[in-house]
């Protein structure tokens, strides 16, 4: 079967809608079977359409509070997500810290190396030194999570 | 237009109020069942209100909108299609005449279409009822736009033979 189809069928069914036929269209629609099926098929289901349109709807209101419920639980997954990546930070930095703190000669190697290439970079491991990581880690965490917390409306 | 993202309520509701209506009719006319029909509009609204899109002007927000639902409505169509695959099906949807001089709308075009499959009743209402032309149908049904104008000609084929075989013919006078 080969699909027919006729440039007319756009004007027809806005005739078809609007009730308002030219002369040009009336004419052309008698000697086109297309749009002949084209009328048929758009006043059927023009007036199908026209059937529960009394259906009670939700008023908007509804929708929008649901909506608004729903991407605060969206944030607040995306925020629980951050959390979690930065109290994993946290604690790798304060393991970190007191690892430093308690057992400097583990990483006697890498300050040695450090004070080579950078001299002066050891003095920034001082007794304050671990204390300035977890400080540093949580500014860092609190940099990460400002943006996910939900505005409030 | 702002995108459905940055709508404020007021914004979403005039967009609401202009488009409940006529989407309501299009889901329940391609599920066929009023309660399903009104857990899929409210369902389409809330992932609209979730996406924030390119285009703001007020046809392209609309398409976007009954691309969601239409995508739901697909859905809908796999999950029954599976549930009847499994446990039978529970609807007898044999087309139920009435009188063929006066088809009774609600019933007889109702039963015909039914008869189509999803994406035909989609096609068909975007179509006539809504006077979406190629272009938007096939980025609301994601499909190519040179198809459209074939799985239109078949859907049209399909539902005036349902309908002939129902003893139905619809008038064609302008």
């Amino acid at each position: 079967m080969i699909a027919t189809f006729c440039t007319s069928e756009r004007e027809i069914i806005a005739a078809v809608k609007s009730q308002h036929w030219t002369d040009d269209l009336r004419h052309h629609v008698t000697n086109c079977a297309h749009c002949q099926e084209t009328i048929a098929m758009t006043t059927m289901l023009k007036n199908f359409s026209t059937i529960d349109t009394e259906h009670p709807l939700p008023m908007y209101r509804i929708i929008w509070l649901k909506a608004q419920y729903a991407r605060k639980e969206e944030r607040l997954s995306t925020l629980d997500l951050v959390a979690l990546g930065g109290m994993t930070l946290v604690g790798i930095a304060g393991l970190l810290g007191l690892l430093v703190w308690r057992f400097p000669q583990l990483f006697a190697g890498v300050f040695d190396s450090a004070a080579r290439t950078a001299p002066g970079f050891t003095n920034v491991f001082s007794d304050g030194a671990p204390l300035a990581v977890i400080i540093g880690a949580l500014v860092l965490v609190w940099g990460l999570t400002r943006g996910s917390f939900p505005a409030e409306r | 237009m702002s995108t459905p993202k940055h709508m404020d309520e007021s914004a979403f509701a005039s967009f609401y109020e202009s488009t409940k209506r006529q989407l309501w009719l299009y889901i329940v006319r391609v599920v066929g069942d009023a309660s399903v029909a009104d857990d899929l509009f409210q369902e389409t609204y809330l992932r609209f209100l979730q996406h924030t899109l390119r285009e703001s002007d007020e046809k392209a927000v609309k398409s976007y909108l009954y691309r969601i639902a239409t995508n739901l409505a697909n859905d809908h169509w796999r999950k029954l299609k599976r549930h009847r695959t499994w446990f039978g099906a529970d609807q007898d949807d044999t087309p139920q005449v009435t009188d063929p001089r006066n088809p009774d709308l609600r019933h007889d075009v109702g039963a015909a279409l039914r008869q189509l499959s999803a994406r035909q009743r989609s096609l068909l209402w975007l179509a006539y009822v809504e006077d979406y032309g190629h272009k938007e149908i096939a980025g609301m049904l994601k499909l190519r736009e040179g198809s459209i104008k074939v799985l239109l000609f078949r859907a049209r084929q399909k539902l005036s033979e349902v309908l002939r075989h129902m003893g139905i013919s619809p008038e064609a006078t302008p």
